[in-house]
């Protein structure tokens, strides 16, 4: 009798080879086999690379695969206030200038052709370009730069980026705040609906005063109320993206009105919305080249070449121009690293986000590996048959500090019993002592070495390499375990070496450099006394984040990551007393009081030297007074096939300009 | 089995409303400060973390945001997935057909081979076939589907490149199924790619998602097979003591024939109930399968809902999956009562 066990295994066999034949080509043409007209689907080239080797590429010749972790919370530019969204406008939208490829601080014309700025810095004039046209057919004037501009400051949604243009245009930080704040509006959760509409009226006029537009001269003209020497960095970012005015008023945005007939503010319907509520959130009609073709959230992202791209010139020597010459962009987002793996040794992936611990998963996989930001930074060989390209050591602006809280909510669970001995007290890191204490006993050499895989540099202050007032030769702390222990032996007259402490060190969980830092500092506390005890705990993201709202965080590790390239987006969160941590720390009030008045004037001083000069007397009052432990700058890391080529790195640009990138076998 | 049918659904709504009631009474242990940080990627100022949650209403008592929650739902609003990043009805309308896929495709291999396998150590009850799909019944309940799907996907996928390392369809197919041609025409889209493709003739994409599929039916089949051969090996072994079989034997009938037609159609009752059951279960979402292939289903899309807090989100597809539970649940009954003449539901 035949055996079921045998037919049935060579049944399933019989099957399993009939899919993977039939289907390994991997190639069926749109429209094959569908009784459809090729040409209506969206064909792509299936040309590949290197064909038959082991290692060829899947993707099509002309299609960038990027398999990434995580998407976009919105495409409307002026929302979008994180660097994969901003990645995506970057290509789908111009702005007036664009950064000249790796450097940060040299502009080249973009949809501006050129422009002047006044000699107090108070005004930015642009010529607009002629010929440029949006995805969705609308011609490019200068009143839609100017509506663009207007309408992201009026946007300015919650935890946004709008306070980067309404500091230096208005002088603030937050419209409705501003808002309240001129109509004495005090009570708790009010919003632009109880301020009065003539004040509400006001501050959209300010706003539309500040930018304006003559179509006839083609010009564009931006009034600031404080010189802002980084002003243009701003404006190479696509929160200002240009928008056809007409196309986004037949959509149902803002009007590009204040009020109404009736006299009524109605700028505030557009202001603060949820990224869904924003006509841009999954759709973009701007003039960059690439086109939105489909956003399925939570999976894919795909653009496609804007054939009638304007650029006739390279951007730069070597540069793109023209239309893009990677045709299609399939943006893939797959959260879990061994699957982007997977997908990287089948040939099914460009470009895949590695995580800094996994580095070696893809070691054998490298043919070159480039000791810098771009393709001419110095080389190493790899494996002879390796399949990617490896770009390391370049900068980021990215620093994480261990920030201490001087003020501890009494209800914190994370300070003991509040005393000394079993606890430590609400305001024990007011002491000097304490602070250059836990300082003397960070290893940053560990830190870097097991932590972030060498690839790091230590902070040595609120302002990161390459920034004024930054200096490689300004004193920083070193691991000193006397010294750690001689200055918590003498803290709070001498009673911490005589009682000890107990705090408990929160990271958010799933942050293992963190992690390691936190761990680096509780043992190396612990060796000094046994009196001394620091617990490691990880929180989930959201209960990290209420701890930290209600300041229970002893020590708080954070990042900061750059909005702009110049020392005053670093000194303001880390010493600020309106700063994102720096607020949070509360300083005594003459110690902030100082920091404060340095920073403000650093802020509006226009001579180069004496900015330098002030933020170099920040950074060595962050060291005298040990504010934090200023941990490490993180260097980048990237990854792609090495067919693929034209990538650099920008500390400005997130992650990948698309237009910039081509394939060469 | 009308009356059991029609009061069974009547319970439907019942049974929702408390889950739901139950997801806000756990949620009012959370603090605003700890569901706000959906709504921020990164440590927000302490003012601007008032701002949101204010603005998103998480300051407002439990039973009010319930109230607003439920009043939305009856007018047909399931409001929007922060995580998800489009409405929670669509993305449910847009995700459910792969999972749908996936289920059925794993349901078909699962319940064969488990039932098939199992009746196999039970005929050979002590012998090495028994011995042997015992030892691989072991293996398969004990091994984490999550290591097993990663085995496969490094192994079949990444080292020898036989299968796709995720997702639904290659690149060139992907762009076919997503254009306005392949809509066009008599053929629904049902959001299964097989179907579809059969529906409309094209071989390729239909091989091709077959192809893709290979891998997570396998990993969902294989272990979830493991299960059900051990359920029916201990039925069928139970059924082969009973007293009748002795009698049939005893009469002369062939074992043959008193296996095929009094032991294996008894011993099948439990199995059914579990089958069914798996079944449900894997249509609940079969997060580990969907997240280690890329597969957009909604179990994934869940998972990652709970672990941010998307409350919306999470009280849409608990909405969903309790109706696939219950009909499933229903489903089940009434196959169970058709098979077994002596179970009257009622």
């Amino acid at each position: 009798m035949k055996s079921p066990l045998r037919s049935s295994i060579a049944a399933a066999a019989a099957l399993l080879l009939a899919v993977g034949v039939g289907a390994c080509g991997d190639s069926a043409e749109p429209g094959a086999d569908s009784g459809q007209p090729a040409g209506d689907a969206t064909a792509v080239v299936t040309e590949t690379t290197d064909a038959g080797a082991a290692n060829a590429s899947k993707v099509p010749a002309d299609t960038l695969v990027h398999v990434s972790i995580g998407e976009p919370e919105s495409l409307d530019p002026a929302w979008t206030y994180e660097t994969t969204g901003s990645m995506f406008e970057m290509n789908l939208y111009d702005s007036l200038v664009f950064y000249n490829r790796e450097k940060y601080d040299a502009f080249i014309p973009v949809l501006a052709t050129e422009w002047q700025t006044s000699e107090d810095g108070l005004t930015y004039t642009f010529n607009i370009r002629d010929g440029v046209t949006f995805h969705a057919g609308g011609t490019l004037e200068p009143h839609d730069i100017a509506y663009s501009l207007q309408r992201a400051m009026l946007q300015d949604r919650v935890d946004g980026p709008m306070a980067l243009y309404l500091e230096p245009v208005l002088g603030t930080s937050s419209l409705m705040g501003e808002a309240l704040g001129r109509a004495n509006v005090t009570k708790e959760g009010a919003t632009l609906a109880d301020v009065p509409a003539d004040v509400s009226i006001a501050l959209c006029e300010e706003v539309m005063a500040a930018v304006t537009a003559d179509d006839a001269a083609k010009t564009v003209t931006i009034k600031l109320k404080t010189a802002t020497p980084w002003f243009m960095q701003l404006l190479a970012q696509p929160w200002g993206g240009a928008m056809d005015q007409e196309w986004m008023v037949e959509q149902g945005d803002w009007d590009g009105k204040c009020k109404n007939d009736a006299g009524e503010a109605t700028w505030t319907a557009w202001n603060g919305p949820d990224a869904q509520e924003s006509k841009l959130f999954e759709v973009a009609n701007g003039t960059g080249p690439y086109k939105l073709e489909s956003w399925k959230h939570g999976q894919e992202i795909v653009l496609v070449a804007n054939e009638s791209y304007w650029r006739t010139e390279p951007m730069w020597e070597g540069g793109p121009s023209g239309p893009p010459a990677l045709k299609r962009v399939v943006f893939q987002k797959v959260d879990e690293w061994p699957t982007r793996l997977a997908k990287l040794q089948a040939g099914e992936a460009d470009v895949v986000d590695v995580p800094r611990d996994q580095v070696t998963a893809v070691e054998d996989m490298v043919s070159v590996t480039y000791n810098g930001g771009d393709a001419m930074a110095p080389s190493t060989p790899g494996a002879a048959d390796g399949i990617l390209q490896a770009f390391v050591g370049y900068p980021l602006a990215q620093m994480t500090a261990a920030m201490f809280t001087f003020d501890i909510a009494k209800d914190s669970p994370f300070i003991g019993s509040g005393q000394l001995g079993d606890g430590i007290p609400t305001d024990f890191f007011t002491d000097l002592d304490v602070r250059q204490g836990f300082n003397y006993c960070f290893d940053w050499e560990t830190m870097i070495r097991d932590g972030l895989q060498g690839e790091a540099v230590r902070a040595r202050g609120p302002i990161i390499a390459g920034l004024a007032g930054f200096s490689d030769t300004s004193p920083v702390y070193m691991l000193d375990p006397d010294k750690c222990g001689e200055h918590l032996a003498k803290a709070w007259g001498g009673q911490v070496g005589e009682k000890g402490f107990k705090m408990t060190l929160a990271y958010n969980e799933g942050n293992e450099a963190r992690r390691t830092a936190a761990e680096i500092l509780a043992a190396n506390v612990a060796t000094v006394s046994d009196k001394y005890v620091i617990e490691v705990q990880s929180l989930e993201w959201a209960t990290f984040l209420e701890a930290r709202r209600l300041e229970q965080l002893p020590i708080s590790i954070s990042g900061w990551s750059a909005d702009y390239m110049d020392a005053s987006n670093w000194v303001h969160p880390f010493m600020h007393s309106a700063g994102a941590y720096g607020r949070a720390q509360s300083f005594p009030a003459d110690m902030q009081a100082g920091f404060d008045a340095l920073i403000d004037q650093g802020v509006t001083e226009a001579d180069p030297a004496k900015r330098a000069e002030i933020y170099a007397q920040l950074q060595q009052q962050a060291y005298d007074n040990a504010i934090d432990i200023f941990l490490y700058q993180a260097t980048g890391r990237h990854y792609q096939r090495k067919e693929l080529k034209g990538w650099f790195a920008n500390p400005l640009i997130p992650e990948e300009y698309y237009y910039g990138l081509s394939k060469q076998p | 089995m009308t009356s059991y049918i029609i009061r069974r659904l009547l319970i439907l709504p019942i049974i929702l409303l408390g889950v739901t009631i139950l997801i806000f009474a756990m949620l009012s242990q959370l603090s605003p400060g700890q569901r706000v940080a959906m709504y921020t990627r990164e440590v927000a100022s302490q003012e601007n973390i008032e701002r949101l949650i204010v603005q998103h209403g998480l300051d407002k008592p439990i039973y009010v945001q319930y109230f607003h929650w439920l009043s939305n739902v009856a007018r047909g609003n399931l409001g929007f997935s922060k995580t998800g990043g489009e409405p929670v009805f669509e993305m449910f309308v847009r995700l459910f057909p792969a999972t749908l896929e996936l289920a059925l495709l794993s349901t078909i291999p699962l319940i064969a081979l488990g039932i098939w396998l199992g009746i196999l150590a039970a005929l050979n009850h002590n012998k090495w076939p028994d011995q042997i799909l015992r030892v691989v019944s072991i293996i398969g309940t004990s091994l984490p589907l999550f290591v097993f799907a990663l085995l496969l996907l490094m192994f079949f996928a990444a080292r020898l490149r036989w299968f796709p390392p995720g997702d639904r369809l290659s690149l060139t197919n992907q762009a076919l199924v997503d254009s306005a041609a392949w809509r066009a025409g008599w053929a629904p889209v049902t959001g299964m790619y097989t179907l579809d493709a059969l529906l409309r003739g094209n071989v390729a994409v239909f091989l091709d998602a077959l192809h893709h599929l290979v891998l997570p039916v396998t990993s969902l089949a294989a272990l979830n097979c493991a299960v059900l051969l051990r359920v029916t090996r201990s039925s069928m072994l139970d059924t082969l003591r009973q007293d009748y079989i002795r009698t049939a034997l005893s009469k002369g009938l062939s074992y043959r024939t008193v296996v095929r037609k009094h032991a294996r159609p008894n011993a099948l009752l439990p199995v059914v109930t579990v089958g069914g059951l798996m079944l449900v279960a894997l249509l609940n979402g079969a997060a580990i399968t969907e997240t280690v292939y890329n597969l957009p289903g909604v179990g994934k899309r869940f998972v990652a809902a709970a672990a941010n807090l998307d409350v919306v989100t999470v009280l849409g597809f608990v909405l969903f999956e309790g109706v696939i539970l219950i009909l499933g649940n229903l489903v089940v009954d009434i196959l169970y009562a058709t098979i077994d003449p002596r179970i009257r539901l009622g």
